[in-house]
């Protein structure tokens, strides 16, 4: 086990370590300039108002010496200051990061929440009317696009039933009840396609498990159909869903940057965006390492549990 | 208690038709309980769709809080160095007071000062400031915090624009309640820049100085409005500043609302939808297709603004083939503008533009209106044959072939749908190739003024005072460069010494003279084109009134939601 953990966590280093630099490395590239949007456009911009801004910036140096400089930095926990607010980049990230974080996993729960059942239900029926019609409601949200979804759902429990806020977004600290209401239309529509997509992985690894000789054993001993589901079948049916869900989790806190922008949420997201229209780059590095972050650690995560659930790969060694 | 909202064809120029007819009202100045009134009275104004808005100011009503949906998040509130837009200015001027501010007939009159006065040579501006007015942090406001501002301004990036652009260079304490702006040369729409951002809000230069940054999330102001929460993204919230000097016209304690709460809410879509929805009690827009939406919406109110901004675009004359008049008048007359404005969603709202002025500005000319190239693809046709058959041809191709343009807008969808209606009119004459790119706004506006443009689509004009931004348009381009066509020729030449001309003195006929002769020569060498005006409009809940009919302290009517700037210091709430 000790191994296993050493092993993930030198991947874990290296992948920061290569994102940053190609993130770093992109970001040089992109065209533009930032001084044209730290300067309101009827600035006089004569050489020198220029060349000051750009020497205070470093925009100057070569890009690996900003790199490393931005590296060294960063690992004494300062990311930088954004170049439009003049806030540090790390407290701009830690003030967003609950929103998304939460947005990404109350997405989850309501997908896994609609998820489970329905991949049990329709293995269990399987090739029923319930399994088709199950899996026909799957194959609809998997197509639907969350932003399409957002739209309907501040159509429909915005505008005409009124039931929930259209848009905005509540603290938990303020109002719990508040905050659920505003998560509610925003987490729904990221959680259709992680529904499906996890319905449908659920089904089809139910279905082979519940051919497995145990399973039939199982039932031959007369436990019921609900036991041998829930107890027999569910978690060696889960480790698909288990890698899935670390791939998801990781591609949702970077991936809501268009519900963050559509349900106007002050999310990571957003800010992203915010910094890639803004040139700011010390904000779009600083979000892009730390969403990568998340991504690794999280799949990192995923595969220690992989050790936990399954004792094959335990034994194996990882 | 109704708001009406009516259609009334025929109506003449925006708010100089208002008739403000204002009942007595009774002096609550509580936070809770509607004003008394004397009898039922209306305010009406026209907005430019010749809408007639009627206000309830008979019963004026304290208390309550109104949600703000905003395109953006503001750059901040430091007025000194951030740049301001609507959202902004929206959110600032609730904060903070400005010394000077634009009223219903186009001219600046006090706000925060109580009179300002030029010499001769319009070179000093004596500003007389209000007595008794206090900071929210209790601070007193006198000459001094208008001396002390000045190093701020001086170094913030917002500030050192509008002293450049002003050419002010220095600030003089005459008295405790007199300050005396010193500028390097004259200039005749300085009180413009008093009525802005950079240097026209005044802020605490004390405590901006003590923590520039953190200003922002905690603003001194002597606004009608104190800043209780800052959240970045998801809501600004201001409470009602008890201590506020102000009062309206019938001597009641402004402001009325007891909270603003202000939303950036991205979405155009979304942001309709959550007024409509009641999410939020008001949104602003400069969205032609949100205009549309917005006007088939029910159960909200709409204002809508057209003023002097135009889209439209430039050719930058320094590169052939847009060196050739010919060209350049070719290409205009090759301009379809009722297609573009279609293209943008904004048939039916924004006019068709033919200078800097609205038709609803003093400044507008009917002369430059006709003298405008129009749409006629036989005109643009033989212009063009006759230069791609031109030996001496500037371009340098060969005598015959089509000319070669690049026309560039950043990628917005209804921008890029816009240039494609422009660049097929240009190809429809058979004599030209255009090539469409597309950059970021950042790098569209570094490529103007690198002068790596060709053709580029452009914003020109603006609601105040345009003689700074026509100043530095005209100038010769080794001077300026924000001459972004590289204009320059006789008749530039002759325009630049008019727009200076009219800089220096006071008199309107003879200002108006020099910028009517200005658009004529832009309108004779074409070296920029326009589509249509910019509709602006404020969507609201039925239930808020005072967004229109709103006065400055010395009972001028103001210019009620001009640039899509709502003054929140005039609004109230009805009950539902």
């Amino acid at each position: 086990m000790p191994q296993i953990v050493l092993s993930r966590v030198a991947r874990l280093l290296a992948t920061l370590f290569a994102v940053s630099f190609i993130t770093f490395f992109m970001t040089s590239l992109l065209p533009g300039d930032v001084v044209d949007v730290i300067l309101p456009p009827t600035a006089p911009r004569d050489p020198e108002t220029v060349a000051a801004i750009r020497a205070e910036l470093r925009l100057d140096d070569p890009m690996l010496v900003r790199y490393f400089g931005w590296l060294g930095d960063a690992l004494q926990g300062d990311f930088g200051r954004s170049f439009v607010s003049q806030r540090p980049v790390l407290d701009e990230i830690t003030a967003r990061l609950p929103i998304t974080i939460q947005l990404t996993f109350v997405a989850i729960l309501f997908s896994l929440i609609a998820a489970v059942p329905a991949g049990v239900i329709c293995a269990y029926r399987q090739g029923t009317w319930i399994d088709k019609s199950i899996s026909g409601v799957v194959q609809v949200l998997l197509s639907i696009p969350a932003f399409v979804a957002g739209i309907f759902l501040i159509w429909f429990f915005g505008v005409k039933t009124n039931l929930l806020p259209a848009t905005g977004w509540v603290r938990i600290s303020e109002s719990p009840w508040g905050n659920f209401k505003t998560v509610l239309l925003p987490a729904s529509s990221l959680a259709f396609v992680q529904l499906a997509i996890f319905a449908r992985l659920i089904r089809a690894d139910m279905i082979t498990t519940l051919q497995e000789n145990y399973v039939l054993s199982a039932r031959a001993k007369g436990l019921s159909d609900r036991y041998i589901l829930l107890r027999h079948a569910l978690r060696p049916s889960s480790l698909s869903l288990i890698t899935v869900l670390g791939l998801n989790i990781g591609s949702l806190l970077g991936g809501t940057v268009v519900i963050e922008q559509l349900f106007a949420l002050p999310g990571l997201g957003r800010r992203l965006l915010e910094g890639i229209f803004n040139r700011d780059l010390l904000v779009v590095q600083g979000i892009v390492l730390f969403v990568a972050s998340a991504y690794v650690i999280i799949n990192t995560l995923v595969d220690l549990v992989y050790v936990v659930v399954d004792p094959r790969i335990r034994r194996k060694g990882g | 208690m109704r708001v009406a909202r009516k259609k009334t064809r025929g109506a003449v120029a925006l708010l100089a038709a208002s008739a403000l007819v204002i009942a007595a009202c009774g002096g609550d100045d509580s936070d809770s309980g509607p004003a008394t009134t004397a009898a039922p009275q209306t305010s009406t104004t026209l907005d430019q769709q010749n809408t007639e808005i009627e206000e309830n100011v008979d019963e004026r009503v304290y208390g309550g809080q109104v949600i703000i949906g905003l395109e953006a998040e503001s750059n901040g509130f430091r007025p000194w160095d951030d740049s301001c837009s609507t959202n902004c200015y929206n959110m600032s001027a609730a904060v903070f007071d400005k010394l000077l501010e634009y009223s219903a007939s186009g001219e600046y009159v006090p706000w925060l000062a109580t009179g300002y006065e030029p010499n001769e040579t319009l070179d000093e501006w004596t500003v007389t400031l209000r007595e008794g007015v206090t900071f929210h942090n209790g601070k007193a406001f006198n000459a001094d915090i208008i001396v002390d501002m000045l190093p701020l301004q001086r170094e913030g990036a917002g500030g050192s624009a509008s002293i450049t652009g002003s050419g002010l260079l220095d600030i003089e304490k005459v008295d405790e309640f007199t300050v005396k702006y010193i500028l390097g040369r004259g200039n005749v729409s300085f009180p413009s820049f008093l009525e802005r951002y950079g240097l026209g809000m005044v802020f605490d230069p004390e405590a901006a100085a003590a923590d520039p940054v953190g200003f922002d999330s905690a603003p001194v102001g002597t606004g009608p409005f104190t800043l209780v929460k800052r959240d970045i993204d998801a809501e600004t919230v201001l409470e009602r500043n008890p201590n506020y000097w102000g009062t309206d016209s019938q001597g009641n304690q402004l402001p009325y609302l007891d909270r603003l709460v202000f939303r950036p809410i991205p979405d155009e879509g979304t942001r309709l939808d959550s007024v409509v929805s009641g999410t939020v009690d008001a949104m602003i827009t400069l969205r032609q297709g949100t205009i549309r939406d917005a006007r088939a919406a029910s159960g909200i109110k709409l204002i809508e603004f057209q003023g002097n901004n135009t889209g439209g675009g430039m050719f930058n004359t320094a590169s052939p083939p847009f060196d050739d008049v010919r060209v350049r008048r070719a290409l205009v007359h090759a301009n379809n503008q009722p297609a573009v404005i279609e293209a943008l969603g904004g048939t039916g709202i924004s006019a068709s533009a033919t200078q800097w002025y609205s038709p609803d500005s003093p400044w507008y000319s009917q002369k430059v209106a006709d003298a405008w190239p129009k749409f006629d693809l036989a005109i643009a046709t033989e212009l063009l044959t006759e230069y791609v058959n031109d030996p001496a041809r500037s371009d340098g191709l060969a005598v015959g072939s089509p000319i070669e343009t690049t026309l560039s807008c950043p990628p917005d969808p209804t921008l890029i749908a816009a240039m494609q209606v422009v660049q097929q009119t240009w190809e429809a004459t058979g004599l030209v190739k255009t090539e469409l790119t597309s950059f970021d706004q950042a790098t569209h506006i570094n490529m103007a003024l690198g002068d790596q443009h060709h053709a580029h689509c452009w914003r020109w004009a603006d609601e105040g005072d345009n003689q700074s931004g026509l100043a530095t348009f005209l100038a010769p381009p080794e001077l300026s460069v924000l001459n972004f066509p590289n204009w320059s020729s006789e008749l530039a030449s002759a325009s630049f010494a008019l727009v200076q001309q009219a800089g220096s003195v006071l008199d309107f006929d003879t200002r108006y003279a020099a910028y009517e002769q200005i658009m004529l020569n832009i309108a004779t060498e074409v070296p920029i084109w326009y589509s249509g005006h910019t509709a602006i409009a404020v969507a609201v809940v039925e239930e808020l009134d005072g967004l229109v009919n709103w006065t400055t302290p010395d009972s001028s009517l103001g210019s009620g939601i001009r640039g899509g700037e709502v003054r929140w210091i005039g609004v109230w709430r009805t009950g539902s």
